[in-house]
């Protein structure tokens, strides 16, 4: 005789081994189907089926709570496919348990081959039993009530020949079977106890509920009399796992049974007969809140899959398919119309197909008398056929607006294309005239020496150059002015032929489908789950260098392994450097441009270089800076000419910093305070013109020359101005004249200082000085005394000097300490003679004793107006440490001999940065000075900016 | 955010490559303005640890970080690696969780002996970040090489484990499977899987092939290695090994080839620590007979780039798949080109470029064939030297990790 229990399984990881091992040894077989656990429950029976357990494993995670239609499949499975002789269909919180000494198939040999029922004995869940730190939960739990004494809340117990017909139904919940809807006649075996553990822990009990509720929940049309013991504890669980654990006790001595049912008997000490093997996989850990979630996420697929039927029609819509990629725009809308049409067809075939399948579900319904059934699926063919419909609908409204949308673009394209023949045209005849022209025929012998003398050719290339040109001169050749445009010879080289790039844009797909980061402008391929394609663009790496050193050679490799490009091309622009940077550049194929050192400065340097390339974008970068990934220029060059939506078209895109390994807090902070400034933290930041204020414009109008690209014509077009601060006087011509930027962290550069602290007076005396003079509404506060301001100064950085953070203290408590004593520093009353080391600059020291002895105050008192530029640094000291603290108390909680350098680091060049803006304040004021002082703050201006 | 390292050992006792790894995340990590800590185990109670709390939680800063270390056993079964004393170890890993400030986000960088704190972890619905760098979490040998000593294709849920691998009463059958099935949820309850080779991330694509694996390379410190230091080749070339000399390693096979190669004036200089004094001297007799093998002593990270300009090519003969191998993009680094065992990561990446020859793994012959060759037409070399890849920065690493970290912590919300 051949014994099989069959069961339907979810998310019982805490019992499910006791169930197989214990259950193992009444049954030759069991067949266990598995409704997508999420808690490992699958995975263990595999593992179980592997150790030579007697165990056949199946998953088929559903949605709804189908048990009936599932277990009565499983039944039939049993005795058609493992000839079952009697079937049990069993849950895994059910346990068999047959008199001491006998086995179930014992006593079922003696029984005739009728419908069975085993009686549930309840096992009661207590408080304490989660203390219990045995991890098998029919050992854990030990009180059980009296067998049930209803046999509607029994579990049926079948033998082969009752489901030899077919046409039988096991009911939800397996207490019983219906041949033709009618309830089959059962008998209670009452030597077998079915030991029941349906409440084993709170979390178990929360997971149950809460997946079980959910379920049932999904079902079409649920007939709140099944899973009626879902309510009440649902409605506990919402109110929090507590609320629900108050009311477990007490509901496993009423599990599943009516409000007015008397329970039966007293509880007793009786522990089950535990059979099985001892655990081995089984541990406590259960996340109730995770399966519940895994369950929620499975219906919510589930529904998506049901929108998702109807993907056909979306993919005949051919929307910038590959195959359209070379398509005219007449093409692309002749393919849009031929997709709107097909969708509609889909759609009107959708409605057919429903229309004769509600037909079936009648016919369905005469054979059928479950007429719950029936309700069931034709609810569920309605769901379908109004989500079919919808969705058919939704595609066509897409369709007529991408087509739409299409003609748009395709109109833009033609009056683009009209113009830019049109410019073709003009240029043609104007290069004709020159050909044709007395000056060019003139000119022509000089051409090719000068540029030999410029050094942009050798004398060979000239040579040869020079006969290619002769060769196709001649008649019959190629129409002249491509013959022009691939000789190069001649003052009037245009560069190689460009894509018009916004009609690439609509012809190549490179827009990334990473959902979560659909708001950022570039991400880098690395990240892709599917990498773009490689663009036709060429892109020209401007890098203005001065005495570059070794670190430039791995700059110029990163640069020349980036992929994805159609070419790459590094123009050095370099002014004068003695370390062979020079060398370096030439030996590595980059096209190099010299400059005198004299005529340097950040924008004449960078439209050099700008006016030499010839790629269709330009990148600017600095010799310090280094790609992160070799799809870096790729992906901004997606960022910028192909963004992923039309609100982040921009017309010139900028990286963040990402910082060097030996970078310092003070820098870290600054660059955080900076990038939260831009709106570029966290995420990509798309900047327009939105106030003309400074800061609005600085916000918004900030691009940086570490990382920059734009396309060559608008470059051209704006080009670089001011001797420093380039990037932004750029921006913000930019985004006056209505472009967009991006300023993004999605893809950033690796740069960032180490600076000496010499450094940072003058980098903020420059930023003060460019500030006010950029924006006129940039506010200048006082600022007259050299005295005040650098007496004050030299004070507070013997103070500093001798300031160290105290170690394994907390950094706040450091921070408000020392901002407490500088709040309450005594400021100097009596002028010395300046002397000092000038925050490590030598010209400023050297500026300062001059200046000290020039105007001897020595030991004079000092006055008012000295007293509030001291007042001044000292406030800007405060705020700036402050600044410092913030950042610093987020990243280092506790001070240890590294953060105690680091801060250490950072507050003394605090005090530079609040020198460099005060020295700032005062020749910004110096037309008020008297005429000596007034030339001495020039000279001092001539100092600080030297060499920038 | 708040970022919490989860690692398997770390400083003040241990300071080998992982630990190196992580201590660089974390760093670029505070870099930007994030909070770290680092949970670990501690196995030496004597390691310079600051506090010691009374559950025996270990505690320092190193270089900023703070390091929190759970005490382990240190007698404990290292096959079972952190299954052991499970329960204590969650415990302490829930305790140790309900006292700090919640974090944003795991990054766990190994989770050997750490499996309970990952589940805990995993448990909480913090987003985690698993980094893959070698096969701990698909196998039991770590290496993935079979007792037999065959190559394995995987765990195949840990059936391959229980045919080829299980031995004795505590690495039964049923125990490897259930191991293999355990470790699996850990990798498909992350919310970011990253490999650090595409040879590593292709072992445990076969095993999960609905999970997504990114791929994140070693950084190095390249800017250590000066372009102008590279040697320019001068008569007969030499033959580098810098490593472990270790029997794994292969270097006995390097050094036996060599010896029985027709090699005319070509060198072969092996530098590296041994902690196998049997081994050591077996190597020793090798170069005993051979005056063109010098073996040097061992040198710290400062002096690998000076030890590899001192090479034309750099060997790597490991007898077991090598996950990544930072020794052979120092030696990319260095513009070295490359014989390696035809095995793992160092396998596949000269084979992608031409950088140099794959040869059979402990195959003298083949070694030595190709010692021979090259010796007789050194100009391979420079052939080589030209599809030499340019290994990663440790920035580029440590950027794409900050940018895992935000794509896992926004896939949470």
């Amino acid at each position: 005789m051949k014994l099989i229990a069959v069961s339907r399984v979810k998310n019982e990881i805490d019992i499910i081994e006791a169930f197989v091992r214990h259950n193992a040894r009444h049954f030759d077989k069991l067949i266990v189907l598995d409704d997508g656990s999420s808690d490992g429950t699958y995975e263990a029976l595999l593992s179980f089926q592997a150790s030579g357990l007697p165990l056949v494993v199946l998953r088929e995670p559903c949605v709804g709570y189908e048990q009936s239609r599932f277990m009565t499949r499983l039944l039939r499975m049993a005795v058609d496919q493992f000839g079952a002789d009697w079937v049990a269909p069993l849950d895994a919180d059910e346990f068999v348990e047959p008199p001491k000494g006998t086995t179930l198939a014992d006593i079922l040999a003696s029984s005739p081959p009728t419908l069975l029922t085993m009686a549930w004995n309840n096992f009661i869940w207590r408080p304490e039993d989660d203390e219990n730190p045995e991890p098998n939960p029919v050992l854990r739990l030990r009180m059980r009530l009296p067998p049930q004494p209803r046999m509607t809340l029994g579990k049926v117990l079948a033998p082969a020949a009752l489901l030899a017909d077919g046409k039988i139904e096991l009911w939800q919940g397996n207490h019983g079977i219906s041949r033709d809807g009618r309830e089959l006649p059962s008998q209670l075996l009452e030597s077998v106890n079915l030991c029941h553990f349906p409440i084993r822990s709170v979390a178990q009990y929360a997971g149950k509920i809460g997946v079980g509720y959910l379920q049932y929940s999904a079902m079409a049309h649920w007939d709140r009399a099944m899973g009626v013991h879902y309510l009440q504890p649902f409605q506990m669980l919402c109110r929090g796992l507590d609320a629900l654990a108050q009311t477990m006790e007490a509901n496993s001595y009423r599990y599943s049974m009516e409000d007015t049912e008397p329970v039966s008997g007293e509880v007793v000490n009786a522990p089950l007969c535990y059979a099985g093997d001892g655990l081995t996989l089984t541990g406590r850990r259960q996340d109730p809140l995770l399966n519940v979630l895994r369950c929620a996420e499975a219906i919510a697929v589930q529904c998506a899959k049901y929108a998702e039927g109807n993907a056909d029609l979306h993919s005949t819509l051919a929307i910038a398919t590959p195959e359209l990629a070379d398509a005219s725009p007449h093409q692309r809308i002749a393919a849009l119309q031929e997709g709107v049409r097909t969708a509609r067809t889909a759609r009107d075939s959708a409605l057919r197909s429903r229309l004769a399948l509600s037909l079936e579900f009648e016919q369905l319904q005469k054979n059928y008398t479950a007429s719950r059934l029936v309700e069931q699926v034709r609810a569920s063919a309605e769901q379908a056929r109004l989500t079919a419909v919808s969705e058919a609908d939704g595609a066509v409204a897409r369709a007529v607006f991408e087509l739409d949308t299409q003609r748009m673009r395709a109109q833009m394209l033609a009056e683009k294309l009209e113009a830019m023949r049109k410019v073709a045209q003009n240029r043609d005849h104007q290069l004709a005239a020159i050909y044709n022209s007395t000056s060019w025929a003139l000119l022509r012998p000089i051409r090719a020496p000068l540029r030999i003398l410029r050094g942009e050719i050798s004398y060979q290339t000239a040579t040869r150059l020079f006969a290619r040109t002769i060769f196709r001169a001649l008649p019959g050749s190629q129409p002249f002015r491509n013959r022009l445009r691939q000789s190069g010879v001649g003052l009037f080289k245009p560069g190689p032929q460009q894509q018009p790039l916004d009609e690439t844009i609509v012809a190549i797909d490179v827009v990334s489908t990473e959902s979560e980061l659909a708001g950022d402008l570039a991400l880098l391929p690395e990240l892709c789950a599917t990498p773009p394609p490689a663009l036709d663009v060429a892109v020209s790496i401007i890098i203005p260098t001065f005495n570059a050193g070794a670190e430039f050679f791995w700059l110029i490799k990163k640069l020349q392994a980036q992929r994805g490009l159609r070419a790459v091309e590094i123009v050095v622009v370099d002014s004068g450097s003695t370390d062979g940077t020079v060398e370096l550049a030439q030996s590595t194929g980059c096209m190099l441009v010299q400059i005198d050192n004299s005529e340097f400065s950040h924008s004449h340097s960078r439209n050099l270089g700008a006016d030499k390339a010839t790629g269709d974008v330009l990148l600017f970068t600095v010799q310090d800076a280094f790609p992160i990934g070799d799809h870096w220029l790729q992906a901004l060059a997606i960022g910028l000419l192909y963004p992923s939506r039309a609100e982040n078209r921009v017309s010139a895109i900028s990286c963040a910093e990402f910082p060097r390994t030996d970078t310092e807090l003070l820098y870290n902070s600054m660059i955080d305070t900076h990038y939260k400034f831009l709106g570029c933290h966290q995420s990509d930041r798309v900047g327009r013109l939105i106030d003309l204020d400074n800061i609005s414009l600085r916000q918004q109008g900030q691009l940086s020359d570490i990382a920059c690209m734009i396309s060559r014509s608008l470059l051209l077009k704006y080009r670089y101005h001011g001797r420093y601060a380039e990037d932004l006087i750029l921006g913000i011509q930019l985004i006056r004249d209505g472009h967009a930027l991006g300023m993004i962290s999605s893809a950033k550069i690796i740069h960032s200082h180490n600076r000496p602290q010499s450094y940072y007076v003058r980098r903020v005396f420059v930023d003060i000085i460019f500030l006010t003079d950029a924006f006129p509404d940039f506010g200048i506060p006082h600022g007259c005394s050299i005295f005040g301001a650098m007496d004050c100064a030299y004070a507070l950085s013997r103070k500093l000097r001798d300031w160290r953070a105290p170690q394994m203290r907390p950094t706040s408590e450091a921070f408000a300490a020392l901002l407490n004593e500088l709040r309450d520093f005594h400021l100097p009353k009596v002028a010395t003679d300046l002397t000092g080391d000038g925050f490590g600059f030598k010209p400023l020291s050297a500026w300062l004793e001059r200046y000290g002895k020039a105007m001897a105050r020595e030991g004079q008192t000092l006055n008012g107006s000295d007293i509030a530029d001291a007042a001044q640094l000292r406030t800007m000291l405060v705020d700036r440490i402050a600044n410092l603290a913030e950042f610093a108390e987020a990243v280092y909680p506790v001070i240890d001999a590294h953060a105690a350098e680091q801060i250490q680091n950072g507050v003394q060049k605090a005090l530079s940065m609040a020198v460099g803006a005060q020295l700032a304040f005062i020749y910004l004021n110096a037309s008020r000075l008297p005429s000596d002082r007034n030339n001495a703050v020039l000279e001092l201006k001539a100092i600080l900016l030297e060499g920038i | 955010m708040k970022i919490l390292y989860v690692i398997h050992q770390f400083m003040p006792e241990f300071f080998s490559g992982t630990e190196q790894v992580t201590m660089k995340l974390a760093n670029a990590a505070q870099a930007s303005g994030h909070q770290v800590d680092v949970l670990t185990c501690s196995l030496q109670p004597d390691a310079p640890w600051s506090v010691t709390d009374e559950a025996g939680v270990r505690f320092a800063i190193v270089d900023g970080v703070p390091v929190h270390a759970l005490p382990i056993d240190p007698s404990a079964n290292l096959a079972h690696l952190g299954f052991d004393g499970a329960a204590a170890h969650g415990a302490l890993t829930d305790r140790f969780l309900d006292a700090r400030p919640a974090y944003d986000l795991v990054h766990v960088t190994h989770a050997m002996r750490m499996i309970e704190t990952v589940e805990r972890i995993q448990q909480r619905r913090i987003p985690c970040v698993l980094t893959l760098t070698d096969f701990f979490l698909a196998c039991y040998r770590i290496n993935l090489v079979q007792l037999s000593g065959a190559p394995c294709r995987g765990p195949a849920m840990g059936a391959a484990c229980s045919l080829y691998c299980a031995q004795g009463d505590s690495l039964d059958a049923a125990w490897l499977t259930a191991r293999q099935l355990r470790l699996r949820l850990i990798v498909e309850r992350a919310a970011e899987v990253v490999a650090c080779s595409e040879f590593v991330a292709d072992v445990f694509r076969r095993e999960h092939p609905e999970r997504d694996i990114s791929v994140i390379p070693h950084g190095i410190d390249l800017l250590r290695f000066n372009y102008r230091s590279r040697r320019v080749r001068d008569g007969a070339p030499v033959f580098g090994y810098l490593g472990t000399l270790s029997e794994a390693k292969g270097v006995h096979i390097l050094a036996e080839a060599f010896a029985r190669a027709s090699k005319g004036g070509a060198r072969l200089e092996i530098v590296g620590p041994h902690y196998d004094n049997a081994f050591a001297l077996r190597l020793r007799e090798i170069a005993a007979h051979d005056p063109q093998i010098t073996i040097s002593a061992p040198i710290g990270v400062d002096a690998v780039p000076a030890a590899l300009s001192r090479f034309d090519v750099l060997c790597l003969p490991s007898l077991v798949p090598e996950t990544f191998s930072l020794a052979i993009h120092e030696g990319f680094a260095a513009g070295l080109p490359c014989l390696v065992s035809d095995l793992g990561h160092p396998g596949r990446v000269v084979r992608e470029h031409g950088c140099g020859e794959g040869i059979p793994p402990a195959h003298v012959g083949a070694w030595s064939d190709c010692v021979a060759r090259i010796a007789s037409n050194p100009d391979i070399l420079d052939d080589w030297k030209q599809r030499v890849p340019l290994p990663w920065r440790v920035e580029e690493e440590t950027f794409l990790y900050s940018q895992m970290y935000r794509r896992a912590k926004i896939r949470a919300l």
